[in-house]
């Protein structure tokens, strides 16, 4: 009698770690699409709302941009989160050579509100271009944290 | 054995809120980032877009020379044998990859009389060999211009020499 109580025990204890009150998936990567290498220093901002503006560069049609989403779950509990986004991150060509985004922006910000359930988060940044930076396709990735308030 | 069974589920309640503060207030996902940096592209002019000789009347008229260097008159003007061409163009790539291209032409340039700079001839309709709608011409691709002179009447006589801007856009 008493060894059947032990594995009922673990059980409830080990339901009590995996539960989660608030997932994160990320759907779509953040892509800043094609850009002509330039010969001073440039950069390329993504915007939440998925707008791609140039300075100092030419982006031009060869492929898609966009910003990240995830989708926010809390299917219970108090459905208000927080989102924090790294300071920068690298991208890299597999060849030594890289790049780097930063000025990370959310939409929604501050306080999000997952009202049934669930929320859209689209995060965009800017990326940054060395003079004469080499070509090549550059790859990389960033944390996105979700907090539960 | 009814005093153990009590036992146990006292540890069992006990232990209960403390699995469900193991319980995730925060999630951390990574997302994917990609960015493409291209070399593109190059343009360079490899001969000029000339009309010849054109013999003027009383009535206005125009001088079109096409992309495939055709030459044709207009209204009251007349061609003398003479040698016409399009402009040429080298549009090549740089760095590795495919790459096509559109093609940017003004709308109008002005030829000024070399001996006078007050008479002047319009040059307008720019015409190129080039793909205008996907798919698009891809690089290497040797790029004609062509145009039509826009002659006035009893047009002064004399070199008439003008500029105008091409510009390739990769895409």
């Amino acid at each position: 009698m008493r060894r059947l109580w032990i594995p009922i025990l673990l059980l409830v204890l080990a339901a009590g770690v995996v539960t989660a009150d608030i997932t994160l998936s990320n759907d779509t990567p953040l892509t800043f699409g094609s850009v002509i290498a330039p010969t001073a220093a440039g950069s390329v901002t993504v915007s939440p709302a998925g707008t791609r503006t140039a300075s100092g560069v030419i982006p031009f049609g060869a492929s898609a941009f966009g910003p990240a989403t995830f989708t926010v779950t809390i299917p219970k509990g108090r459905k208000d989160f927080t989102v924090l986004l790294p300071a920068s991150a690298t991208l890299s060509d597999g060849n030594g050579q890289t790049m780097t985004i930063d000025a990370f922006t959310s939409n929604p910000t501050g306080i999000i509100s997952a009202k049934r359930g669930t929320a859209v988060v689209t995060i965009g940044a800017t990326l940054h271009l060395d003079p004469g930076q080499r070509s090549g396709a550059y790859n990389g990735s960033f944390p996105v944290t979700v907090v539960q308030q | 054995m009814l005093f153990r069974r009590a036992i146990v589920v006292v540890v069992l309640l006990g232990l209960l809120p403390a699995g469900a503060a193991f319980a995730q207030k925060q999630m951390v996902v990574s997302s994917n980032v990609g960015a493409l940096v291209d070399d593109g592209i190059a343009l360079a002019k490899s001969a000029d877009l000339t009309f010849g000789t054109i013999v003027p009347s009383a009535a206005a008229g125009t001088v079109t020379v096409s992309t495939t260097d055709v030459r044709t008159a207009g209204g009251g003007v007349s061609l003398y044998p003479s040698t016409a061409a399009a402009a040429v163009f080298s549009v090549t790539k740089l760095g590795p990859g495919s790459k096509k291209f559109t093609v940017l032409l003004p709308v109008s340039a002005t030829l000024v009389n070399s001996s006078d700079a007050s008479k002047t001839i319009t040059l307008d309709t720019l015409t190129h060999n080039a793909a205008t709608t996907n798919p698009y011409s891809a690089v290497p691709y040797t790029l004609r211009v062509g145009g039509t002179l826009q002659i006035g009447a009893n047009q002064a006589p004399g070199n008439y020499n003008g500029v105008f801007n091409v510009t390739v856009v990769q895409n």
